[in-house]
This record gives C-alpha cells, structure tokens and sequence, in this order.
C-alpha cells in the first residue's frame, strides 16, 4: 500500500513540477526520481528495511572526530586497519547514554547483545582475548 | 640448508576477572583452587577456549607453567594447559594488560577521553602517558576481528545494513572508510585510498568472508546506502540477493538541488 502511495505522489509532485515551472524542469526531475525509485521502493516494500542512515552517520561523525585528534592513524607503518578496528570497538562497547531509555547501556546490549560485566574496560579486554573462541 | 620459518604462535590469551588484585595472589599459591576459579569464570562466561583444530575440548585443564613478568614488579602469571590437545593458555589476571606496563585505570581514562573527544596530547597529559602508547593501546584491541567480538556478545550477523562511506584526509592525502552498521553497531570500519566499487568491495569483502566462515549460510536481506555509485556497486557484488535501498533523508536533502533551475517564486508554489 505504501509503495502504491509512493508511486503515485511522485508522478503528482512531477506534474506539479511541470505544470508549474516548465515541462523540461518536469522531466528533470522525473528522470531523478526513475533513477533513485526503486531504492525508494525497497525501503518502503520491507517494513524492516532501515529508513535513513542517520545511525551511521552518527557512527562516522563520532569516528571523525577521533581520526582528526589521532595522527597515529596517518603514521606509514602503523596498522590502520587495527587501528580503526580499535575505534570502532570502543564505538560499539562504551556505555554512551545516560538518561535515556538505554542508560548506562553500549551499543552492543542496545543492539541486544550480552556483555560479560558491567565494567565496559574490562569487557574490552575480556572480549578481545585471543584465547576464546 | 635454509632454514623454515617458525609459524607465529597463536594468541592464546585469556583474561580473567578476579575481581580484586588480593584474591589473585591468594590463589595463585593453590593449584586446584587457581584452575576451578579458571573454570568458573569460564562457564560464567560460557565462551569457548581456542583449543587446537583437532581437539573438540572435551578435556580438562591443568596449571602448565609459571613465568614473572619484571616489568610488574615479579608478578606471577600461569599459564594452563588442555589435556586432550596440549593447548596452553596464559590467564592474564584483569588487572594487567597484555605485553604492557600500563594499569588498567590508566588505559580506561585515556580511552575514555579519547572515545569522548578529547584530543591525543590532552589525553596524554592528563594521564601521565606518551601519544603513542595510546595508539598503540587502541591498535591492540584492534587486532581482534570485530566479527568474532561481536558475536561473543551473543549479537546475531546483521541481515538488515546501513553501507556508507566516510571521506576524511591522511595529511595530503584523501581516504575512505567504507562502513557497514547495523543499529548502533559498527560492524566493519575499513580504509581504503580509492573511492572505487572494487576497492570497497575489498575492504567490506573482508566482513563478508569471516561472517560466512562463522556462518555458512549468512545473508544480507536489505542494505541502505545513500545512492553513492561505489558503495551500491559493492554491495550488489557482496550481497547479491539482498534489496537495496535509497536513504530517504538524503533524498530530501538533495531534491532542493534538483529544483534550482526553477525560479523560487514558483518553487513556493
């Protein structure tokens, strides 16, 4: 249903467009919503399908922030790839709210995920042990 | 004669809550009580042990051998041993980090402050610790595949995506992160120098082969992406049989751009 609404609110929004400002800013943007439509379509098709992508740029601005303090990052024989992968674990295991719904929670036990304590740094060093499996 | 290079050796390191700095010293002079505590804190856990490839780790485990580390004023650390297959485990007590002189408190500041923003040479001064150690700190954790962390915190392999990319500067030069997120979890965080399909389809290949080796039949069902051509490419050629998805926010924030031949009187309209 909802991709029929969607559908036809664009073909209406293209006539307006036509209508209103010419038939060629008409086509330009009915040639940009028949590129990008079916992407549309998939969103709105999958009621699971993630809407926008404001979680990962959440996730990226938080990260930038880290690369512009750390040059280390830039360093030629340093392991970028570690490096990033560290970030992104403190990303995922440090508590990173304190009144809302998921206080005191990280992003893993927000996600549904169990830690091991409730002391974040230890759970890093527990969960990083090369001897589990 | 050449000479074989030795295989490096694995990373067999367990760390262990001990809950105080006392109880360890007053368990590492009794054997049995040292392993059962080991034990405990392993099925407490309920993690399984690296054991070797032949071994299902139905064994037990016994105290192996002892070594001082200097570095921590003569601190004793064990070492245990599987009996079926003869793999040892070095229990590192939760008040020492691995190949490193740093307290914990320390190390939990200085990432701390890191995690919240605060720049390198602050973080370093307020806790007495050189720049570089920090690097080197983060760097160690980062040896671990997130893929394999994430899923010891009993976190399913995301079959709903968030795929984009980060454009940020090495000094001169540019490079890419492309990212896979799912909820509030980053997934894969890799670098690339290209902003390219194939070179992304590298970087996020490297989470989509341990995810499949964790779990043959692993399948992505929907990823959205921002329409950016590398990042949808390399999605397609990773996960073939998922649905892709436009951002509708970044949608809305480019439909502007798409009107501005049209005078603004009419677009007002």
């Amino acid at each position: 249903m909802r991709v029929f609404a969607l559908g036809q609110r664009l073909r209406h929004f293209v006539d307006h467009v036509a209508a209103t400002a010419g038939s060629a800013n008409g086509e330009r943007v009915r040639r940009w919503f028949q590129d990008k439509k079916a992407g549309w379509y998939a969103v709105l098709a999958d009621p699971q399908m993630p809407v926008t992508s404001t979680l990962l740029d959440q996730a990226h601005n938080a990260i930038e922030r880290k690369l512009f303090a750390m040059k280390g990052f830039h360093h030629s024989k340093g392991s970028q790839q570690a490096f990033l992968n560290g970030l992104a674990l403190l990303y995922d295991l440090v508590p990173y709210q304190r009144r809302a719904k998921h206080a005191g929670q990280c992003g893993v036990e927000v996600e549904g995920g169990k830690v091991p304590t409730r002391d974040w740094f230890l759970n890093l060093q527990i969960l990083t042990s090369g001897g589990f499996r | 004669m050449g000479q074989t290079a030795k295989p490096p050796r694995q990373n067999r390191t367990i760390t262990v809550d001990f809950h105080d700095e006392t109880t360890y010293f007053a368990l590492v002079g009794n054997t049995q009580a040292f392993v059962e505590f080991v034990l405990a804190f392993l099925l407490s856990l309920g993690f399984q042990l690296a054991h070797k490839a032949t071994c299902r780790g139905g064994g037990c485990l016994t105290r192996h051998s002892h070594y001082a580390r200097i570095r921590l004023g003569g601190l004793t650390i064990w070492r245990v041993q599987c009996t079926t297959c003869h793999a040892v485990f070095t229990v590192l007590p939760h008040f020492v980090l691995r190949y490193r002189q740093m307290r914990p408190e320390v190390a939990r500041d200085a990432l701390l402050a890191t995690h919240g923003g605060l720049s390198l040479e602050l973080c370093a001064v307020i806790c007495h610790i050189s720049p570089m150690a920090l690097s080197r700190l983060v760097c160690a954790f980062g040896h671990q595949s997130l893929v394999t962390v994430l899923t010891r915190c009993g976190l399913s392999l995301p079959v709903y995506v968030l795929a984009d990319e980060k454009h940020s500067r090495c000094l001169t030069d540019k490079v890419y992160l492309p990212t896979i997120v799912s909820g509030r979890v980053i997934w894969p965080l890799g670098s690339t120098v290209e902003a390219s399909a194939a070179a992304f389809t590298e970087s996020d290949g490297t989470f989509q082969r341990t995810a499949s080796q964790q779990e043959p039949s692993y399948r992505v069902k929907g990823v959205l992406t921002d329409g950016f051509d590398s990042t949808t490419k390399s999605m397609r050629t990773l996960f073939p049989r998922a649905r892709l998805g436009n951002c509708l926010r970044h949608a809305i924030n480019k439909l502007p751009g798409k009107l501005t031949a049209i005078p603004s009187s009419v677009r007002k309209t």
